[in-house]
């Protein structure tokens, strides 16, 4: 069986997109190359039965953001099929309030993160949210408003302070 | 306040989404190579259980749902409505055939069951990487947890793992492949250990592997992929050719036949079967237009012109109308237990007991059945088991009346 290559063409063209959405909704380079990767296999698998009304893009990514807060993706990750560039122990993180917020979205829940990206990264609707996550508006809601009190208070107006608590829980989750 | 953080949320999310790192320009290539091996391996587990997916006139072959997003499309036929039909959880319809068998081990390992050792103790298979068996357990009826019986090592060089786990007597027999050589061992259903029965010479094993297994009256027979039926004592000693066996496939002993499963243009598996004792052959009969997806030593099942599933034997006598789904031919059922979608827009999947007209909920939700959590048959038949979070429901169909 032949690659097909229209699979081909659509990874290379959108992969790098793909890739920096799954950053921002992982928080971190290995999940974000692990969730591209599952999503395009799920779409590679999918492929034959795309109908010309299908959008593929949209389809991989509402599987990256389904499969970023389902629990049972912990237990089954498997090898990347490429290296990922050598960071040292930490990811590049961006600078001053950026990196305050960046490290006080690490302390999310994943279901709270994946909202807020798909709210303010995607630019979704809380229905088109809904439907992406397959939860009620109102979950949307209240998880939106729920991390951005978190991240209020994580972040003073003063200045890219961040308090102990979440400094702790992000080092934690690394 | 709200839009200052909104703002720097903004920001943060698209200044970090720059720092992603680059993706190399063969991922596409290396993707494919993923999703062809994700393909097969999960094609050999159902091929092994004998799975076959099949919707109302179109077949999907074997689906084991590796792509779980998209639902496999099942749907129910004209026999008797899934929804007029009110289905109670299986343990409770038949509690005498019902066991609940913990999915894991006390040492972390996932479990599977693999058949029964006896009336009451049934033996798993145990691994800590997807379909790399590395021990096998007992677990008695009784209760209590899964105890390590035997360890199943993997040798240096080991291009498939340990597999095909049948019973035959007080012996638990498997096989493994390097690149050039079957490994043939057995092992006591007790107190291990594993040892060697019998190592066979073969071509390539990506090319030339092992696609038929069983333990039989104090043997182990097996088929190559190239065609051929061998067999040796499980107590050791050589590996020879089975006479009447060469070119074909084992189905289940005595009977071998073609085409095998692995070419789905070469038409539905066994329709043409030898007895390797006795000589006699059988070739299923087959009618103008309608489709046979797969036969047994006893039945062919498919579906009609008009999309209907049956099942009837091979000699075209007692066909039956069928719930079209999830169809899985015998031996595991005697053309008898089917899974099916409990109603006809989906809504989980029951086992439906076509002689009796009893309809019984799984417990499988659409979406786990996605992702290829069904109902399997052991070797045998015997049993049906599946895994509902971190239990395993086995159904012991010889208790079913």
């Amino acid at each position: 069986m032949e690659a097909d290559p229209r699979f081909a063409g659509f990874v290379a063209e959108r992969g790098e997109a793909l890739l920096r959405y799954g950053y921002v909704l992982a928080g971190n380079h290995h999940d974000a190359a692990d969730l591209v990767q599952e999503a395009l296999l799920r779409l590679r698998a999918s492929w034959p039965r795309l109908r010309a009304k299908d959008n593929p893009e949209s389809y991989v990514r509402t599987t990256m953001a389904r499969l970023h807060t389902a629990t049972w993706r912990l237990r089954r990750r498997e090898l990347l099929a490429w290296d990922l560039p050598e960071q040292g122990h930490h990811d590049v993180l961006p600078d001053g309030d950026e990196q305050a917020m960046w490290q006080a979205l690490a302390g999310l829940p994943r279901r709270q993160r994946a909202v807020l990206v798909l709210r303010h990264y995607e630019g979704l609707s809380d229905a088109e949210i809904a439907k992406t996550l397959g939860i009620s508006r109102g979950t949307v809601r209240s998880q939106a408003s729920r991390g951005l009190d978190k991240l209020r208070s994580a972040i003073p107006t003063g200045g890219p302070g961040i308090p102990e608590s979440s400094r702790r829980e992000y080092e934690e989750r690394r | 306040m709200n839009h200052h953080v909104e703002d720097t949320l903004r920001r943060t999310l698209e200044s970090a989404a720059e720092k992603a790192p680059e993706l190399p320009g063969t991922l596409a290539g290396e993707l494919d190579i993923r999703y062809r091996r994700r393909r097969q391996r999960s094609q050999a587990l159902l091929a092994a259980a004998g799975v076959v997916v099949v919707t109302v006139g179109v077949a999907v072959g074997l689906r084991p749902g590796d792509d779980g997003t998209t639902p496999p499309a099942v749907h129910s036929s004209s026999t008797p409505s899934a929804s007029a039909i009110t289905a109670e959880p299986v343990e409770k319809v038949w509690p005498q055939a019902v066991w609940k068998v913990p999915a894991k081990a006390p040492d972390g390992r996932e479990l599977r069951p693999v058949g029964l050792i006896d009336d009451r103790t049934l033996l798993m298979e145990g691994w800590r990487e997807f379909g790399r068996t590395e021990a096998l357990y007992a677990y008695t009826k009784a209760g209590g947890e899964p105890r390590k019986i035997v360890d199943v090592p993997t040798p240096k060089g080991t291009r498939r793992y340990a597999s095909d786990f049948s019973l035959d007597g007080g012996q638990v027999a498997w096989w493994t492949a390097t690149k050039h050589a079957v490994r043939i061992w057995a092992a006591p259903p007790d107190d291990g250990p594993a040892r060697t029965v019998a190592v066979h010479k073969i071509k390539d094993a990506d090319a030339s592997g092992v696609d038929g297994f069983g333990a039989t009256g104090g043997n182990a027979v097996f088929s190559l992929s190239t065609g051929g039926v061998f067999i040796v004592p499980l107590t050791g000693g050589p590996v020879t050719a089975v006479p009447r066996g060469a070119g074909l496939h084992l189905l289940s002993w005595p009977w071998a036949g073609t085409p095998d499963r692995s070419d789905p243009m070469a038409g539905p598996p066994f329709t043409r079967l030898v007895n390797l004792e006795t000589g006699q052959t059988s070739t299923a009969v087959s009618h103008k237009g309608e489709r046979v997806y797969a036969c047994g030593v006893r039945s062919c099942m498919g579906t009609t012109a008009d999309g209907k599933g049956f099942t009837r034997g091979r000699d075209g006598s007692r066909q039956k109308e069928i719930p079209v789904g999830y169809l899985i031919p015998e031996p595991p059922v005697q053309s008898r237990f089917y899974v099916r979608n409990l109603a006809d827009n989906g809504g989980g999947l029951g086992l439906y007991d076509v002689t009796r007209g009893k309809l019984a909920d799984t417990g499988i939700r659409d979406e786990v059945a996605t992702r290829g959590e069904i109902p399997v048959p052991d070797r045998t038949g015997r049993l049906m088991t599946y895994r509902l979070g971190n239990t395993y429901y086995v159904i012991d169909l010889s208790k079913i009346p």
